[in-house]
């Protein structure tokens, strides 16, 4: 079975600045990846080459050895890092949308997942508060049978207990076949869902490893080994 | 995928456009009334009807610009919206080709381009409706017909009107494509984006100007003509015929760069 997703020597600048540099690796069918670093480094570069929305300057990448194309789009299910949807629509509309175009949609688990939080589905996405236009995004995501799912920074700007929804709603209803890459330097939170780790810094990666080899070798959290090896 | 794409494309435009509409038929609606109201005969207040009827005539003649320029500007600014700003993370991560994103919003904005000059053509009529008798029209026509007979002479007159038509299908396309390219190749640049998208309207403007006198100077001279049949000659025949060629080639070259760059070229922020 072929990685679902390749990266080969892939290289994006913009101007001067090289925001990848030579970017290698591989993910594994099955896997959840923590794409970890400090601002700056490169995660939400190299996630948007990944779904298409920049384009590398050298290097390869494939999505289940695809080129990033119409192809590759609908196997990937990508959760921005920003508000990126239509905000004048209703909650349900957005679901039709998502439906009529994906064909891996599944309407009747996100009208699920969305009653359990007691989100409106006729309420105007512009009157929710950012974390339940958070959350809603969230469900879009996670309501697609994707072979490979990125999230960019899913937890980042909510508080604690949502949190912890977030992390047991994408356990739950992942596509346990596919993969998912999650970026985020919030990792104490994050590191009891993963199996490997990628740190990467100034678009370089320094480390990729397993969760539990890192345990074992260096007997140490994840987290711990993180704010040593970009120690300011 | 495209007829899905054009159905959403029509919703959320729909609300832009609709109001735009709705405005324009209400102001022509009071126009006439008004006009009606004070060459009625059973107007009393003539000096205030007439002065009502006349600001409601600025006020349309000034909603007719309005109409034509906020359809341009709603289609620039949906085609910005949706391909470069935020809500471009949604249309360029859908299982879509570029190319049928494209033509959905140029369909869409060729829709709405005719949906305004129709309702110019009937806010006319509309006017014209009880003050024009049936044979004011037959005579009207007759004139019509028998200068088109004259001018047989130095045209093909079923090709002129063929030439018309084609051109104006292609004033349609060209002018979403054009302000489409624009946007492409200021996305090129990495900073000041939309002031570069202005930039390249300008100069795509300019060339098409440049171009087109040149050309015109040409046929001018290819043809030499000293009276209005053999200028109308040398138009319907020389420059007609270049023109449609030329927006074309123009038009093409402008659609296949757009679709270059934002399936090849992407860099969103």
């Amino acid at each position: 079975m072929s990685a679902i997703m390749e990266c080969r020597d892939l290289t994006k600048s913009f101007g001067s600045l090289k925001a990848l540099n030579q970017i290698n690796f591989s993910i594994e069918p099955g896997r959840i990846v923590g794409l970890l670093g400090p601002n700056g480094s490169g995660k939400t570069t190299l996630i948007k080459v990944a779904t298409g929305l920049l384009t590398p300057n050298s290097g390869s990448i494939t999505i289940c050895g695809l080129p990033v194309d119409t192809q590759s789009k609908l196997r990937v299910s990508y959760l921005p890092d920003k508000n990126y949807l239509n905000e004048s629509l209703k909650v349900s509309q957005i679901f039709d949308y998502f439906n009529d175009f994906y064909s891996n949609f599944q309407i009747d688990k996100a009208y699920e997942m969305l009653s359990r939080l007691n989100i409106d589905r006729n309420s105007r996405l512009k009157t929710l508060s950012k974390g339940t236009k958070e959350k809603v995004q969230l469900i879009l995501v996670m309501s697609r049978k994707a072979d490979l799912y990125l999230l960019d920074e899913p937890i980042g700007g909510v508080d604690p207990a949502a949190r912890d929804y977030i992390l047991n709603t994408i356990l739950s209803n992942y596509n346990e076949e596919g993969s998912i890459l999650i970026s985020t330097h919030l990792i104490s939170d994050i590191e009891p869902i993963l199996d490997d780790v990628i740190f990467i810094k100034d678009g370089t990666i320094v480390l990729t490893s397993s969760v539990d080899t890192i345990r074992e070798e260096n007997g140490k959290s994840v987290d711990a080994l993180f704010r040593e090896v970009f120690k300011c | 995928m495209l007829g899905k794409v054009f159905k959403y494309e029509i919703k959320e435009t729909s609300r832009l456009f609709l109001p735009l509409m709705m405005g324009f038929i209400l102001i022509t609606a009071l126009c006439k009334f008004s006009f009606e109201g004070s060459i009625s005969i059973f107007s009393d207040q003539s000096n205030i009807l007439n002065a009502i009827t006349g600001v409601f005539f600025l006020l349309y003649f000034i909603y007719i610009i309005a109409l034509f320029v906020m359809t341009s500007v709603f289609i620039v600014t949906n085609f910005y919206k949706t391909m470069v700003s935020n809500q471009g993370y949604l249309t360029h991560t859908l299982p879509v080709k570029t190319s049928t994103l494209i033509n959905a919003k140029l369909l869409v904005a060729i829709f709405w381009e005719i949906m305004a000059g129709l309702l110019f053509i009937l806010s006319i009529i509309l006017f014209i409706l009880g003050h024009v008798n049936i044979s004011d029209i037959n005579e009207i026509l007759k004139n019509f017909l028998d200068f088109m007979d004259y001018m047989s002479v130095y045209i093909n007159v079923p090709s002129f009107f063929i030439k018309i038509f084609i051109s104006t299908i292609l004033t349609l396309i060209s002018g979403p494509v054009t302000l489409y390219a624009s946007i492409a190749i200021g996305h090129l640049f990495n900073k000041h984006r939309v002031l570069w998208a202005v930039i390249s309207f300008f100069c795509i403007y300019m060339a098409n100007q440049l171009i087109n006198s040149v050309v015109t100077g040409f046929i001018a001279d290819r043809y030499s003509a000293y009276n209005f049949e053999d200028i109308g000659a040398s138009f319907s025949n020389g420059f007609m015929l270049y023109s449609i060629f030329y927006t074309i080639i123009t038009t093409s070259i402008l659609y296949i760069l757009t679709n270059y760059i934002f399936s090849r070229k992407l860099n969103l922020e």
